[in-house]
């Protein structure tokens, strides 16, 4: 039995160890081997969509370029997922179909967020008949399936991929008003957000200053599971008709212009769907690891 | 000594983290004799919880490694034993958690849960004899039968009625009952408890132990008792070993350790609980100024919450400078009385007035001038410090929202705060999880007193906070009372505490004072049989610190808010509920908790 020395008694003075939240973090999305799969995955895609004009084998293969001498060719050497009914490459626009993809991930949350998460907040901090009211309205937008609804109103807008980007948007943000609400439902009974009440802050300073950095965890889990579900209704508008228009390099589009060629010629539509599949699983991935990487250990 | 139950020599236990291997037991002994029940006593991290898991074999390894130089348990060698032989050993093996809620399953009634465990004990373990016997109607008449026979041995005197119970209709104390009774369900030769009393009333805790030492008895239990209170353990444990950071520094028979500490360490555990019998050297014979008008006056406060009277009718003045303190049990109202000095809740009723001005219903501008004169500084610091912010932005947020918009001279402020608190300026930059339990409390502090109040509501400051931990905090407390002439309202269920700050005490009892007077009076000679109870219950640590009562003073003179209830008439106000585990009322039990005894 080795007894310490007496000053190591000194409890209080014993701190936890005294380093960076985000190495832990990093560290535990490290064990989840699948959620490194995904964030590599999707860097990929990134660069991918950033180097798009300098990778790609035929540039010019991206707008209504037709090549009458080589329609619907299978996968070769020349062109390694095959061309499609104008004979133009087929790698070459899934490469610059990522950048509409990863745009329409982006567009979609960032209406989402900036929509819901206010709603969210306020009706959950206010509460009575603010929240009643705000989440009434909500509810509404969820009773609604999100495609039909999307479609309705990208068709309203008239068929056009930047239309079909913000009516997704203005669908989506239910998912996220949910959530802050919930968050600041049992966030304001935190001992820290009763105290600034208290000392006389704000309604403003409490919800945005000590209430919205404690929900940004979940919100940003949150944030990387729908970015694939919104990039998978942006394709599935843009099959149906009503986003992208032709010869837009999208991958929903290019779905729907190859399932004509179906079965005799499978690549025109199955390397998009592969290419929509990836980074939906990506995001997904993602999303697990970030739940990890927040979590507590 | 009888020949020992449990002998593990040079234990220790690692486990892989992130940060790589840390070893949190480092080659510990420690046996268990027959019949012999053993305290394992120390503070946060100290190891204890591991090692009572490492015997109930539970300890999951990987990430743990466990190395033994021997190990034996009812004779068989723990070191060589395979997985299945390990599991077997479980069968006698009985545990009783800390929190007693989160051990009963809140969708299914006590019975049904208890046939469950007692029909898979009868079965023989087995899952196919456990379904066939399940569905047998004789065999649940004969499990449940059983189930009441051992609620009766845990002294619940009306058992089919809790069997019929969900756990959420039950009080703190009767949960743990239940669990204590599915713990001999099997016929254990060992019980392991985990600070089973912690999450509990004293007077609650008690009952409990005392039921504990009965049924080690009468069982023939052996018992390893894990606590951080060492008068619990002088109570129950005929022998204690004291851990700290993984080692045991200290062991012995508990009566012979807690009078004559040998070690350091253990001697100061025993200085840092603060003595009921002693009356602190520090105390004014009359604390606080003797003006005419109180600085806090409360007139027939209450507090109603739909049909529940949280708080009825309490009227009493504090003088600037003195300490109050509310003393009570969970449910007593104390809290709700807090906050309403603190003007967070509005009340229902009454008046409070600060310095002769009526404060009951200020709004706006009148309030935020009020809140420069009244902190409060919460219960559990963990909850109330913004994980996202910085010690500068939470110390400085009263100073931004009062005036001060200068960002230097905030930091120069929050720097003094922080000194104050003696904790060191570079804090400043810290989150409030680089920070241990003590230290939040003292940037809870520093925040209050930003402002420069004159009065401070100290919500349980220490409850959440090591012995060591809280007695630096007390000190703290009493210094900056000095230095800045606070008047404090202590609000406690720990005696200890009171006795070590308090000028003036209110004992408080469903919402009610049942007896209000000054520090000595309630502790050395209390009317009333709830304030007794109370404090016959705070288990004591030193032999020094048995209390006798003194004959009940007559009453006081009429001044009203330092009334006191003399004692006959408190007899006839509460009669026998002394004998009683005292009802809470937080218990969501929507019919009379009383039958539930």
């Amino acid at each position: 039995m080795t007894a310490p020395s007496d000053s190591a008694f000194d409890l209080e003075v014993a701190t936890p160890a005294y380093e960076s939240g985000l190495s832990r973090g990093l560290a535990r999305f490290r064990r989840n081997k699948l959620a490194v799969v995904g964030a590599v995955m999707l860097l990929l895609t990134v660069f991918i969509a950033l180097l798009a004009p300098w990778i790609a084998p035929y540039p010019e293969d991206i707008a209504d370029a037709v090549h009458f001498d080589r329609m619907l060719q299978p996968p070769s050497w020349g062109f390694l997922m095959g061309t499609d009914e104008a004979g133009r490459d087929i790698l070459t626009r899934l490469m610059y179909g990522a950048r509409l993809s990863l745009l329409t991930a982006f567009v979609v949350l960032g209406i989402s967020v900036v929509i819901g998460v206010p709603i969210g907040l306020v009706a959950g901090y206010y509460g009575g008949r603010v929240e009643t009211i705000l989440m009434r309205i909500t509810d509404t937008f969820s009773s609604m399936p999100a495609l039909v609804l999307a479609l309705a109103i990208a068709v309203v807008m008239g068929a056009d991929l930047i239309h079909s980007m913000i009516a997704i948007g203005l669908v989506w943000w239910r998912g996220f008003a949910r959530i802050a609400h919930g968050q600041t439902l049992s966030l304001k009974q935190e001992g820290y957000v009763v105290m600034a009440r208290t000392l006389g802050a704000s309604d403003f300073h409490v919800m945005f200053r000590e209430i919205l950095p404690n929900m940004t965890s979940p919100l940003l889990v949150t944030i990387s599971l729908d970015a694939g579900f919104a990039i998978l209704i942006g394709t599935a508008i843009s099959f149906l008709g009503a986003g992208a228009s032709p010869p837009t390099a999208e991958w929903g589009l290019m779905i729907a212009s190859g399932r004509h060629y179906l079965p005799d010629a499978w690549w025109p539509s199955l390397f998009p769907g592969l290419a929509i599949f990836v980074v939906v699983l990506s995001f997904n991935l993602l999303g697990d690891g970030l739940r990890d990487f927040f979590g507590d250990d | 000594m009888n020949s020992p139950l449990v002998s593990v020599r040079g234990l220790t236990v690692e486990f892989d983290t992130l940060d790589g291997v840390s070893r949190v037991i480092h080659g510990i002994d420690l046996d268990i004799a027959e019949g012999e029940i053993v305290g394992l006593v120390g503070e946060t991290g100290s190891g204890k919880s591991v090692t009572a898991k490492y015997l109930l074999g539970v300890l999951p390894s990987p990430p743990a490694r466990i190395k033994a130089d021997s190990a034996t348990m009812f004779g068989e060698n723990l070191t060589i034993m395979g997985r299945r032989a390990r599991e077997d050993l479980k069968r006698y093996i009985a545990y009783v958690p800390q929190d007693p809620m989160a051990a009963l399953n809140p969708s299914f009634k006590v019975g049904s849960q208890m046939i469950d465990v007692i029909i898979w004990e009868r079965s023989g373990r087995r899952l196919s004899s456990y379904f066939v016997m399940r569905h047998s109607r004789s065999a649940r008449r004969q499990a449940t039968d059983y189930a009441a026979h051992l609620l009766e041995k845990v002294k619940i005197n009306n058992p089919r009625l809790v069997l019929d119970r969900y756990p959420v209709q039950l009080s703190g104390g009767m949960r743990q009952r239940v669990l204590l009774a599915l713990a001999i369900s099997g016929s254990p030769r060992l019980l392991v408890a985990d600070e089973p009393t912690t999450a509990l009333d004293v007077t609650v805790q008690k009952k409990i132990v005392e039921i504990i030492q009965e049924l080690a008895q009468q069982e023939k239990l052996a018992g390893l008792y894990i606590t951080h209170d060492l008068g619990v353990a002088r109570w129950l444990c005929n022998r204690t070993y004291v851990m700290y950071k993984g080692r045991v520094v200290d062991e012995g028979r508990t009566t012979e350790l807690l009078d004559h500490p040998k070690h350091p360490y253990t001697q100061r555990l025993v200085d840092a609980i603060p003595r009921l019998s002693e009356r602190p050297a520090d105390l004014a014979a009359v604390a606080g100024s003797d003006d005419a008008v109180p600085q806090l006056r409360v007139r027939d406060l209450g507090k109603t919450y739909g049909e529940v009277q949280a708080v009825k009718s309490v009227s009493f003045d504090i003088r600037r400078g003195e300490t109050f303190a509310i003393v009570g049990e969970s449910g007593s109202g104390k809290t709700t009385l807090a906050q309403i000095i603190a003007r967070i809740i509005e009340p229902s009723a009454g008046s409070i007035s600060y310095e002769g001005r009526d404060i009951t219903h200020l709004v706006g501008g009148d309030l935020r001038a009020l809140r420069r004169k009244i902190q409060i500084v919460f219960q559990d610091p963990g909850s109330s410090l913004n994980p996202r912010q910085t010690v500068e932005d939470i110390i400085g947020l009263p100073l931004m929202l009062h005036g001060m918009k200068s960002k230097a001279a905030r930091r120069a402020r929050v720097a003094e705060l922080l000194e104050a608190v003696h904790l060191p300026a570079d804090f400043m930059k810290r989150t409030p999880w680089a920070l241990s339990g003590g230290q939040k409390q003292r940037v809870s502090i520093a925040r209050a007193l930003a402002l420069q109040p004159e009065v401070l509501v100290l919500d349980e400051p220490t409850s959440a906070l090591d012995v060591s931990v809280q007695a630096r905090i007390l000190t703290l407390l009493k210094q900056l009372r000095r230095k800045h002439n606070l008047t404090y309202v202590l609000i406690t269920h720990d005696l200890g505490v009171v006795r070590a700050l308090a000028d003036r005490i209110a004992v408080m009892y469903l919402g009610e004072f049942v007896e209000l007077g000054s520090a000595d009076q309630i502790l050395q000679a209390p009317c009333h049989d709830y304030t007794r109870s109370l404090i016959s219950a705070v288990p004591v640590v030193h032999e020094s610190d048995q209390i006798v009562f003194a004959e009940p003073q007559p009453i006081e003179s009429a001044r009203p808010g330092s009334y006191r209830v003399p004692a006959e008439q408190a007899l006839a106000m509460q009669p026998h509920r002394a004998e009683h585990e005292f009802p809470s009322p937080d218990a969501q039990n929507p019919e009379n908790p009383e039958e539930m005894q």
